[in-house]
């Protein structure tokens, strides 16, 4: 009894103990994870997909290669306040979400502008045709 | 977008004009209220013309975090860490960025090339409305201002296609060289179905005071490792 009794306080010493150590590394975590969630959303609604879909449309590949270099940065406001952990997944995040978004719009930019192209030239080509006929 | 670029256009414009304050110190509480969580950030915050901006956050945690023209420096001297982030453009300054703007004729909208389309009475409160230069129609909205008693009451800014983006209300105000500037502002901020509030009270607001040497000779420690962050 006396055996079952100490087994069980080292138990209960042993996850207190693992609680201590662990509690602080999970709120990191959180704020790791927050920081990321945050800066992806921010990366996201900070960059004008019109504008970067214009920029693919106008300069047909340039335009994806430029959405691919751009990178827009962050308002410090959104960084006040907050861990180390979570600027630097935040940081990390925005880039990577603004990114995302920039290079999406530019691609569909220049595959719609491509298809117009190719339409024009088929409608050119028709025409072309009924002409000779 | 719209805010980030309108911001631009008002950091530059200030910093090429005259009549500001050369510094500029105040203690500041924002609280922001989305969705389900409520954050506090309390602190002081030191401005050093044209373009230098220091803040020593006091709540929840101990930051420090300068911003001089495009680099922003965040360091954390419990957590001995630090970030050195340098962007493309000038960086928008938190707090006072607000109070240089107030001090300005129309909110420094004319001198940037907004141009005063309509104006109407409700009530107390005149409201003119503001459209932006023709070259940046596609990515700036209307701006409407309020003025109650010649006093900024009410600003609403919105995107392209009119929808509102940001919604702030202004309160006790503050006289400087006959200019006011608001110590409270309520606004909210409207990102599609999301919606955040925010609250911003200044207090023990100084100008032109001599600012503390650890501000002026602010270093990150040479122990402590910088990450190094270019947009």
């Amino acid at each position: 009894m006396k055996t079952l009794s100490n087994k069980f306080f080292t138990t209960v010493a042993v996850i207190m103990s693992l609680l201590i150590f662990i509690t602080p590394i999970l709120a990191m975590q959180d704020d790791f994870t927050a920081g990321r969630i945050a800066g992806e959303q921010a990366g996201k609604s900070k960059t004008n997909g019109v504008a970067w879909m214009a920029i693919g449309c106008l300069g047909g590949l340039l335009g994806v290669i430029v959405a691919y270099i751009y990178e827009p940065s962050p308002p410090a406001s959104l960084l006040l306040g907050k861990s180390p952990e979570y600027v630097a997944a935040f940081t990390d995040a925005y880039k990577n979400g603004a990114k995302s978004v920039q290079t999406k719009n530019a691609w569909t930019g220049c595959i719609v502008s491509t298809l117009l192209y190719v339409v024009y030239v088929v409608l050119v080509v028709a025409a072309a045709e009924n002409s000779v006929d | 977008m719209t805010l980030t670029i309108l911001a631009t256009f008002l950091i530059l414009n200030i910093s090429l004009t005259g009549q500001m304050p050369d510094t500029i110190s105040l203690r500041f509480e924002r609280k922001i209220i989305a969705e389900n969580s409520t954050e506090i950030v309390k602190g002081i915050s030191y401005y050093k013309a044209p373009q230098k901006l220091h803040i020593e956050v006091q709540h929840p945690l101990k930051q420090i975090m300068v911003i001089e023209n495009n680099i922003t420096t965040i360091y954390y001297p419990i957590e001995k860490k630090a970030f050195r982030i340098k962007s493309k453009g000038p960086v928008q300054m938190p707090f006072i960025q607000s109070i240089l703007s107030a001090m300005k004729d129309d909110y420094g909208l004319s001198d940037i090339g907004y141009t005063l389309t309509r104006s109407e009475k409700k009530g107390n409160t005149l409201y003119t409305y503001w459209d932006p230069p023709k070259e940046y129609k596609k990515q700036m909205g209307r701006f409407i201002i309020g003025i109650e008693n010649g006093l900024i009451s009410y600003s609403e800014a919105l995107d392209p296609k009119g929808k509102t983006v940001v919604k702030s209300i202004y309160k006790k105000h503050m006289e400087l060289n006959g200019k006011f500037f608001p110590l409270e502002i309520q606004s909210e901020i409207i990102e599609g179905s999301k919606k955040t509030n925010e609250y911003i009270i200044y207090s023990d607001v100084k100008f032109n005071i001599s600012l503390p040497q650890e501000v002026i000779n602010f270093s990150i420690p040479n122990s402590v490792p910088i990450k190094e962050i270019e947009w």
